[in-house]
């Protein structure tokens, strides 16, 4: 009894994400088939992706609202660089990259400079980065990628999508960098209690400002991903990015106080949204009801947390010593 | 004699994961007395008063208050039948006032009215014979001060039975004694109180009864006047323990850390050096302005004028990392706002202000992190099932040896300690004792801050004396005298 208790409480979200798969396999027939869980994977990259950056700036106690505008940004960039000027893909990618860093850095300043809750920040800089992607862009489509770039997103290599591989890869950075770093333990302590990490020695500011500096980064590589598979540059590419990111956080148990939670528990959240999104198109659910199922799995997460919160379960995931 | 009894725990047991908290414990309180709970940290003081209380449930057993019998019950329904509760840890809400904090839960008219509100406040603290400004924000109030602003609390309520766990764990002499007259009133007026502890002489001076409990286990209930120290002590520990204030045998006039007119938010134009080998202790009242100068010193809070030395050199400390990163360490106060992660593990609290350290290109050695938490588990007696225990699920006692632990564990070679043994208990405070001795003997340098007069008097070489942000007066250790230091600390001079 106690075992099974134990079972359910630390596996949840695994156990979720099989019955939504058992749920949709049993309602649709292409829904089970090997092809549509490559693609659901593939499609789901992006977001995994972004959202484990975002996940880095939420367990140090902040939020990123701007991430679907990072996207575009980024997305239009490596557009202009390989399509409008021609230049090499790797340049592309490379330029992506650097404007990540770039967008998170003033992401950090302001945030740490003004001294508000990166809701506010973020808000505010997710309008701008709309706007400037637009200008820089004239609001144009791009579609005429390189093969080479094209293959970041849409090729395979022994058998495996080049866009899951990139996954892993980040996932694994991101695993690393959380529970072996001390950087990822400065995030969560930031997180955790802002004013004792301060006096334990963690220069605060600067922390965070690392901290969406990487988040960026990581958006940047899951702009590159979804531009590549996606053979397409504009400034919307991604626009309902921000909803799926925080829910996949917040359904995986980041904790939106900060300070919890862990990215295996993301990547499986995301896994959750995707899989729903997936779903509900396999057995034609209008558009706008999936809207409606969405909001309301937000709210059921963030029920969730603060019932966590509340009733003090005195488990939050989170990394201890190997 | 059948002795009238407001409230009898019968067979209680109470476990945690890895612990059993609370070992069948049966315990009567006789109404109006005082009755003192003692015991080691971890003993389940605290638990034992969270389950009557209805904060937790047992695992087993029955309650039974004013006769009416019952295995749970809601903390709600608790305070309905006139229990009121002071917990160990402070409980109230930042962001309200004093008043507000104080007149929670209880409904003046449908709308709130600020100015009763604020009355009505006001009227207890009076009562308390303690001067505290009613519309401010808990917040911005010291760890003493809440802690009166939690008894305010608990006096506004109508308590039949009143618990106070470690209530005069941060207060210093002065506001202790006005406790213990609101105390003497509550206890003429009928009210039972469960009275808990570490400072002994507290419990002989109040309590007319008292249970010793060890490792969750009843051990004995005594007549407080038919007891003594010692075996308390004994009943405690389980065993003799020698209390004695270590000497320093390494003293030098080699000024480490050397303070010149320094300003900060209270302090003004200190002047205080602390020599190599030497414990410097810091006296006054609460708001006094030791804290303040400590975490000026640390780089917590801003230098506004004046200079400091360390090894001689002037150094300009710009932030605490600063500080850690030359040596300097300090023991926070307040565990739970500044002190440690309560969400996290102990080895990685008494890691984290030690990473850059114990980690290599940036990367975490487990293996250092796991050694340091063992070492600082033995050396300070921490009790837990476990070293990946959550902070938050050890007694309180032992959550400060973590954050000793997490200070210590940066090697510092200038100390200091902010009310170190808070809610610790006498044989844990030895041990602290002990390795402050040694540490000062190995050469550094110590600055111990602690409202326990007693122990202040005992561990220090020299003390210095604020009152009001200014430096009253020096003593050292030949004229050492409770009164003085009493005289200056409230500037009568
Ligand atoms: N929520 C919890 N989860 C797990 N263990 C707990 C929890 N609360 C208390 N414990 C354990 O129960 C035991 C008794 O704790 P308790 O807080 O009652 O001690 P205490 O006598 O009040 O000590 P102190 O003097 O340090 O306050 C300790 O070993 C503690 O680690
Ligand atoms: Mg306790």
């Amino acid at each position: 009894m106690e075992g099974a208790k134990k079972f359910v409480q630390k596996y949840y979200l695994f156990l979720v994400l099989l019955l939504v798969v058992i749920f949709f396999s049993i309602m649709s027939e292409p829904f089970r088939t090997t092809k549509n869980f490559i693609n659901i994977l593939v499609q789901n990259s992006y977001l995994v992706i972004a959202s484990i950056g975002i996940s880095l700036v939420m367990i140090s106690g902040g939020a990123d609202l701007s991430v679907s505008y990072q996207i575009g940004l980024v997305s239009v960039f490596t557009g202009i660089i390989t399509i409008d000027m021609g230049l090499s893909p790797v340049l592309g990618v490379i330029v992506g990259l650097a404007l990540g860093v770039v967008l998170g850095f003033i992401n950090g300043f302001f945030t740490v400079a003004l001294d508000v809750h990166p809701m506010v920040t973020t808000l505010a800089t997710m309008t701008i980065f709309q706007g400037a992607a637009h200008i820089i862009s004239e609001s144009k489509t791009y579609f005429d990628f390189p093969v080479s770039f094209k293959a970041i997103g849409q090729r395979y290599v022994g058998g495996i999508p080049v866009a899951v591989i990139i996954t892993l890869g980040m996932v694994i950075i991101a695993y690393v960098m959380l529970n072996h770093t001390y950087f990822g333990r400065y995030l969560y302590a930031i997180g955790g209690n802002q004013e004792a990490a301060r006096l334990a020695g963690i220069n605060i500011r600067l922390i965070r400002i690392a901290g969406f500096i990487v988040a960026s980064l990581f958006i940047a590589v899951s702009a590159i991903v979804l531009t590549a598979r996606s053979g397409t540059a504009k400034v919307d590419l991604a626009s309902d990015a921000v909803f799926s990111c925080f829910t996949a956080c917040v359904l995986g148990g980041i904790s939106f106080r900060g300070g919890g939670g862990n990215i295996l528990g993301v990547v499986v959240g995301t896994l959750i949204i995707g899989v729903l999104g997936n779903g509900m198109q396999m057995i034609g659910l209008s558009m706008y009801s999936q809207y409606i199922v969405k909001g309301a799995i937000l709210i059921g997460a963030i029920a969730f947390d603060n019932y966590q919160k509340k009733h003090r379960v005195k488990k939050l995931d989170v990394p201890q010593t190997a | 004699m059948n002795q009238d009894i407001i409230l009898s725990m019968k067979n209680i047991t109470k476990t945690y994961p890895g612990v059993v908290a609370i070992d069948n414990i049966s315990l009567d309180f006789r109404r109006g007395e005082i009755h003192a709970l003692i015991g080691e940290n971890g003993a389940g003081k605290s638990t034992l008063i969270k389950c009557l209380c209805g904060a937790e449930t047992p695992d087993s057993g029955v309650m039974e208050l004013n006769g009416v019998p019952y295995t749970r019950i809601s903390p709600r329904d608790s305070r309905q039948h006139g229990v009121e509760v002071i917990y160990q840890e402070i409980n109230l809400i930042d962001d309200l006032s004093v008043a507000e904090n104080v007149c929670l839960g209880d409904e003046i008219g449908k709308w709130v009215s600020f100015r009763k509100l604020n009355a009505k406040a006001s009227r207890i603290f009076e009562r308390m014979n303690v001067a505290m400004d009613v519309k401010k924000m808990v917040r911005d109030l010291s760890t003493a001060q809440q802690q009166l602003v939690e008894i305010a609390k608990a006096l506004s309520k109508d308590a039949q039975l009143l618990v106070l766990d470690e209530p005069t764990a941060p207060l210093t002499t002065n506001e202790v004694e006005n406790l213990f007259s609101i105390v003497g009133t509550l206890k003429s007026h009928g009210v039972t109180m469960i009275y808990i502890s570490h400072r002994l002489d507290e419990i002989f001076r109040i309590s007319d009864r008292v249970t010793v409990l060890r490792d969750g286990k009843f051990v004995e209930t005594l007549n407080t006047a038919e007891t003594d120290r010692k075996t308390l002590i004994k009943l405690m520990v389980g065993r003799e323990l020698s209390e004695t204030y270590p000497r320093r045998s390494n003293i030098t006039d080699i000024p480490v850390i050397e303070t010149r007119n320094l300003c900060g938010s209270v302090p003004r134009n200190i002047n205080i050096h602390v020599n190599k080998g030497e414990i410097v202790g810091l006296a006054g009242l609460v708001g006094a302005g030791r804290t303040e100068l400590a975490r000026a010193i640390f780089g917590a809070d801003k230098i506004t004028a004046g200079e400091l030395f360390l090894d001689g050199q002037p150094i300009k400390i710009r932030s605490p990392k600063h500080a850690i990163q030359k040596g300097i360490g300090l023991i926070p106060e307040d565990r739970k706002q500044q002190g440690c992660f309560l969400y996290f593990g102990i080895d990685w609290n008494i890691s984290i202000a030690n990473m850059p350290s114990i980690s290599r290109f940036g990367f975490i050695k487990h293996k250092r992190v796991k050694q340091d938490a063992i070492k600082y588990r033995d050396l300070l007696d921490i009790r837990t099932p476990s070293l990946d225990q959550l902070v938050v699920n050890l007694s309180g006692g032992n959550q400060q040896k973590v954050v000793l632990a997490k200070t210590l564990a940066t090697n510092s070679n200038v100390i200091i300690f902010d009310e170190p043994t808070r809610g610790i208990d006498v044989g844990a405070k030895q041990e602290i004792y002990q390795l402050m001795t040694r540490l000062a003997d190995e050469g550094n340098a110590i600055l111990m801050i602690s409202s326990d007069m007693e122990e202040l008097l005992g561990m220090s070489d020299r003390l210095y004396v604020l009152c009001e942000g200014r430096l009253a007066g020096q003593l050292k250790r030949e004229e050492f005298d409770q009164v003085r230091v009493l005289e200056l600390a409230s500037g009568e001079e």
